[in-house]
């Protein structure tokens, strides 16, 4: 509890306004034709509780596992994209939403940033503080991910977005904030080596202990490619 | 006062060789006081005739015993006997019979049973000599039980023995007054001081409210419950024709409470404290900001989170925990959950205020500033709770892995909310500040319905008091109820289906109720003393009103939480008053009450017809006190009655059945008593009905009979019915010994009429637009098919169409039919075939040429019984039938079909038997493969005449009737 507290003692004043101006400013972007209203929901999801679901065009949605500050899904919408079950949405004492249609990507219930501790990459603390939304299709997560002093926090934005093309596109740029000189962290993912891509000065994709990884060695911006060629 | 059962005094007189004229007096069951702890109780003992057989049963602690009080009005001698009886092999209970300080003694004999006729039987103990008058118990208490139960003891039986003067009279014992309208049951009306305005925008659907909350700029900030997740800002809230609506916020997971601090909107989402900023100021709250995440949470439907009240810095949430469909509590449960927690909005760290929380749908400040939180019925909550919110205290519910706060013993809640008599599902408390009730809390009920209200006061330095019911006549269930800056009461409305909403009430909306200063005479409060309790009214009471004990009862009983749901009331017992004195200025009155403990809940009524100076009626009676401690040394002051002190005659209260108290304690969330469908099927009616249930997979009609019944709820997982969830829980473990019969006994009191008679309509049927093809007395609505004016053959036998001659032909409706379902009884004759072929067309030469034919027949003889697309029941060589579902032959089987377009359903005594969409691929495919293929317009018409088969066998049809979809 009190390492909890030092963390989050460590406030972040600066998020509100500076999230306002990360709404997807660089991430290539085409008309969203999904219909579902509102686009982006809070909803606990294929047994994943703490959610976003954000319905970007009728060929792919995406969820984020606020808890963890991490993607969460990826899938290719059927008639409902999500089909909402449960008291709240039906009555039914029991049953909680899930995905409606043909799933493309899911990341696993674990940590997803890791630091630098004493050598080794090691999860990291991490905090969501919220996201902002703008047009259809327009979204930012802020995170804060401590490092293994226990003291620095370090900010990241995350501004997914969807591009069309023949191979549909989940484009997730992340800016980060605060990382001392000499740090870095790490994003862990799933999906084999070809499913991600990346552009930007401030991260690299490596395999580590058998993982796929963004690695984020300097402050900036670094953008995440993920391409699902099957779509 | 009562008679003697006429089985008792034949008994007795032939005992003693009485012919008539004697002094008898009989002590019944039902009038005894039990005392000790156990599941001694006086209940009916037989199914069907139980108002007529009250006996003491379950008695199975040796130290339990039943008393009565007599006067004996002309001293004299009395023979005493038991009429009692005892099950195989549990004689040889000895026992004494005290009467006033004169004991005599006995011993069970074997009578046979338990129950039925003529397993009582009358024990003669001898005779006694009454030698004062004056009033005395009279008591039965066993000395030795070699066995599993001591006896049942229908009554006790004073006889004066000849040349006796003894004269004897049974004291009544104290009993509840009648039930009413506040009363002992639900106010039916609107407060008399209050004036109600619907503000429910009509563009809006499901307006489920659950948080509001004033902006500094006056704007009411309202959260729904709904599929959107959205919050609205409401700009001239109050006046429907100028309010504007628009939404704020919306995406947001099951909001469940809002708050404004310091301009901003505060959601409690399902599972995180967020704060909707719309920085840009366009009237959106573009960014949710998470205030706080930081505990730990699954996917369970039930892991709610309530709240946020805000005080001193602090956020305070209410976690819900996780239940399993049904209510049990899931095992195990994530850390912390069932708390209170405090969150520090800077840093979003958490840290538990109090622990044992089931469902806290409601935080609320109440008086002092004190943090206050209600709590629903369920597993270790035996009734419905307020609770004092304090630092580090334990509230009762446990999961696995225990919580660190259960090792603390339970913390007592400020009030028990008894389940169904004044509470179901409480929501959050709020304090009213001014008026006839300033100072107390008020708080609504998702199920039970309208506003009650908390009367609190401190004794020995925690909170206790007293529950009352305030206003029914509202637009649906309160779920939050704020004071606003008008100073009226704002009520956010929400329900669901079932249980999760009240009964014939909208489910969602918002009213506003607006003082209008009319006055009222009500029971205000009740307030302990060492002695009693002091009732305060709203006004003063008629002169010489209110000084006698006859207009007013008192019970008392306990809880005891245990990991089944809910619990019955332990100890119950009617309280003695032993006098009651009016204050001067005729506001209070004390109660003078015997017998009074600790740890027990009372229940106060006042007679509803205790008048007041103004002469206006007594709103509500009913006061519901929580006594968790009794004040040392805080004596109620006891008042000689004046002179012109009015009698109170009490009026006799209308035997009830004692399964409807089981009803309203364990049953009323799910079973309505009047026809209304809740989360199950309600009682009326049900009994003597047939339902289809699915049992072990597979689709069956059953009966409701007294087996079925029992069955169900001693195994409700058994047999679900259609069109209902499985979620009834288990109960067994909740009922009071007794309760089972009683319950099984109600619901077969609330059976319909008798059956209808054969070939008519009953009056639901009628309402919806069912009509009869057959009316039982002739074929008007038939002729031959093919050959209209040449009906022969087909004759009405026994209230049913008859085949009776060969070349008959085929039976056909004057009428066509489209869209349709068409119920009807048939039954074959030994190694018959028929059946009942339906959008007949008429194109082609037979009827079975252009309609589809669903299969009567004789399986088990008839040689097409082993095909199974030619089974009774089948959808004529086209779909299967399973074979256990026909009935054996002289049976009536009930069959129906349903068309609806292109989709037939057809079903065979409850089981459906074949179900396609003949417009489908497979529906073509399944054709093409029948005898039917060749046929061209067969399966084609959308609408066509029923036609009953003449297959060359004996065959008949009733009740045959149709709605039109």
């Amino acid at each position: 509890m009190i390492y909890y507290q030092r963390f989050y003692q460590i406030s972040c004043l600066a998020w509100v306004a500076s999230s306002l101006l990360a709404v997807a400013q660089d991430a290539p972007r085409r008309s969203i034709h999904n219909p579902h209203e509102p686009w982006a929901f809070r909803v606990v999801l294929d047994s994943r509780p703490r959610v976003l679901v954000a319905a970007f065009d009728d060929s792919l949605w995406a969820a984020w596992d606020t808890q963890r500050c991490r993607l969460f899904q990826v899938w290719k919408p059927g008639a409902e994209g999500v089909k909402l079950q449960g008291a709240v949405y039906n009555g039914d004492h029991g049953p909680q939403p899930v995905s409606d249609g043909v799933r493309l990507h899911q990341e696993p219930a674990e940590a997803a940033w890791h630091c630098q501790d004493q050598g080794k990459m090691s999860p990291a603390i991490v905090r969501y503080r919220g996201h902002r939304t703008g047009a259809p299709g327009e979204l930012c997560f802020s995170y804060q991910v401590m490092l293994a002093d226990g003291k620095t926090v370090i900010s990241i934005k995350e501004t997914p977005s969807f591009m069309g093309g023949s191979a549909p596109t989940l484009a997730r740029q992340f800016s980060i904030q605060g990382l001392p000189q000499g740090q870095q962290v790490a994003l862990q993912l799933t999906g084999d080596s070809s499913l991600w891509r990346v552009q930007g000065p401030a991260g690299e994709l490596r395999d580590r202990d058998n993982h796929h990884e963004l690695l984020i060695r300097q402050n900036g911006k670094v953008t995440l490619l993920g391409t699902w060629k099957n779509l | 006062m009562r008679s003697i059962f006429s089985y008792s005094l034949l008994s007795f007189s032939f005992f003693f060789g009485i012919a008539s004229a004697q002094t008898h007096r009989s002590l019944p069951a039902d009038e005894a006081r039990i005392f000790g702890v156990g599941s001694l109780r006086a209940y009916g003992s037989d199914f069907a005739a139980h108002q007529d057989a009250i006996v003491l049963q379950s008695w199975e602690q040796r130290e339990m015993y039943p008393s009565w009080s007599i006067n004996v009005e002309e001293p004299g001698r009395v023979h005493v006997g038991l009429v009692l009886s005892s099950g195989d092999q549990t004689a040889g209970s000895a026992f004494e019979v005290h009467v006033g300080d004169q004991v005599l003694k006995g011993q069970v004999p074997d009578t046979g049973s338990w129950h039925g006729r003529g397993a009582y039987r009358l024990v003669d103990l001898g005779s006694i000599e009454l030698q004062q008058t004056g009033k005395i118990k009279v008591e039965v208490k066993a000395t030795t039980m070699p066995h599993r139960a001591v006896m049942n003891l229908k009554e006790i039986l004073l006889q004066s023995t000849p040349g006796s003067k003894a004269k004897v009279v049974l004291e009544s014992k104290p009993r509840t007054l009648p039930v009413a309208p506040g009363f002992g049951t639900k106010l039916d009306a609107l407060h008399p001081s209050l004036q109600a305005a619907d503000l429910t925008p009509p563009h809006i659907k499901q307006l489920r409210v659950t948080g509001m909350d004033w902006l500094p700029d006056g704007r009411l900030a309202v959260c729904t419950w709904e599929r959107t997740g959205s919050v609205y800002v409401v700009t001239n809230a109050n006046d429907p024709q100028h309010a504007k609506w628009h939404r704020f916020a919306w995406g947001l997971s099951e909001p469940l409470g809002l708050k404004v601090v310091g301009g901003h909107v505060y959601v409690a989402q399902k599972q995180e404290l967020t704060r909707l900023i719309d920085a840009d100021a366009d009237g959106f709250a573009e960014t949710h900001e998470c205030i706080a995440n930081s505990w730990e949470v699954t996917d369970n439907f039930h892991q709610f989170t309530f709240g946020p009240v805000y005080q001193n810095g602090s956020f305070y949430l209410a976690l819900a925990v996780s239940v399993n469909a049904g209510g049990a509590t899931t095992n195990p449960q994530v850390k912390d959950r069932g708390t209170i927690v405090r969150i520090d909005p800077k840093t979003g760290a958490y840290e538990v205020v109090s622990a044992g929380h089931r469902t806290p749908n409601g935080l609320g400040i109440g008086p002092n500033g004190d943090l206050f939180v209600s709590d629903n019925q369920g597993d270790w909550l035996p009734g419905n709770k307020i609770i004092h919110v304090r630092e580090g205290i334990f509230n009762g519910h446990r999961y696995e892995p225990a919580h660190p706060f259960t090792q603390k013993a339970p913390s007592p809640p400020a009030l028990w909310l008894t389940q169904n008599e004044i509470s179901n599902s409480p929501t959050e408390p709020c304090l009213i500040s001014k008026g006839a009730y300033a100072g107390q809390i008020f708080f609504g009920d998702i199920h039970y319905g309208g506003i009650q209200r908390g009367a609190l006061e401190k004794v020995e330095g925690e909170w206790q008091g007293s529950a009352h019911r305030f206003t029914a006549g509202l637009r649906g269930p309160v779920n939050r109820l704020r004071v606003g800056p008008d100073g009226a009461m704002w009520l956010g409305q929400l329900g669901v289906t079932s249980n999760w909403g009240e009964p014939g009430k909208q489910t969602e909306g918002l009213q506003r109720l607006q003082w209008n200063n009319a006055p009222v005479f009500d029971l205000r409060s009740a307030s302990v003393r060492t002695n009693g309790f002091v009732l305060e009214f709203t006004e003063p009471l008629a002169v010489g009103q209110g000084w006698d004990v006859a207009a007013y009862s008192a019970s008392q009983w306990r809880f005891v939480p245990t990991v089944h749901y809910g619990g019955p009331k332990v100890d119950e017992e009617m309280l003695e008053i032993s006098s009651a004195s009016v204050s001067a200025d005729r506001r209070s009155v004390f109660l003078e009450i015997k017998g009074l403990q600790e740890g027990r809940c009372v229940l106060l009524r006042v007679a509803k017809e205790l008048a007041a100076e103004s002469g206006r009626p007594l709103w509500s009676g009913d006061a519901h006190y929580t006594l968790n401690k009794i004040p040392k040394n805080q004596l109620g002051q006891v008042t000689k009655a004046p002179a012109n002190a009015s009698r109170y005659r009490l009026a006799e209260a209308a035997q009830e059945h004692p399964g409807a108290a089981v009803h309203r304690a364990l049953c009323m969330s799910c079973h309505s008593i009047d026809g209304s469908k809740l989360v199950g099927p309600s009682f009326k009616g049900l009994f003597g009905s047939r339902h289809p249930v699915l049992t072990d997979g597979t689709m069956r009609e059953i009966t409701v009979d007294q087996a079925y019944l029992m069955k169900s709820i001693q195994h409700p997982e058994a047999d679900i019915a259609q069109g209902y969830q499985p979620v009834m829980p288990n109960l067994m473990a909740a009922m009071q010994p007794g309760q089972f019969e009683s319950i099984v006994g109600y619901i077969q009191s609330l059976a319909g009429p008798a059956a209808l008679p054969a070939n008519a309509l009953s009056d639901e049927e009628k309402a919806a637009g069912w009509e009869l093809l057959f009316d039982g007395k002739d074929l008007a609505r038939w002729e031959r098919y093919g050959a209209p004016e040449a009906l022969h053959g087909w004759t009405v036998q026994n209230d049913a169409i008859a085949w009776t001659a060969q070349g008959a032909g085929d039976l056909a409706t004057k009428e066509e039919f489209g869209d349709f379902e068409l119920r009807y009884e048939w039954k074959i004759s030994a190694g018959g075939n028929s059946g009942v072929m339906f959008r007949v067309s008429g194109q082609g030469q037979a009827p079975w040429h252009s309609g589809l034919e669903m299969q009567v027949l004789d399986n088990e003889r008839h040689s097409d019984g082993q095909n199974p697309t030619h089974r009774a029941g089948s959808a004529y060589d086209l779909i299967a039938s399973p074979d256990h579902v026909v009935k054996p032959v002289g049976e009536w089987n009930h069959a129906s079909i349903r068309c609806q377009g292109s989709r037939v359903e057809l079903r065979l005594n409850g089981v459906v038997t074949a179900a396609i969409d003949l417009a489908s691929e497979e529906g073509r495919q399944v054709i093409a493969k029948s005898k039917f293929k060749d046929l061209p317009f067969f399966a084609k018409a959308l609408k066509g005449k029923i036609v009953l088969q003449d297959h060359g066998d004996p065959v008949w049809f009733r009740n045959v009737k149709i709605l039109r979809l």
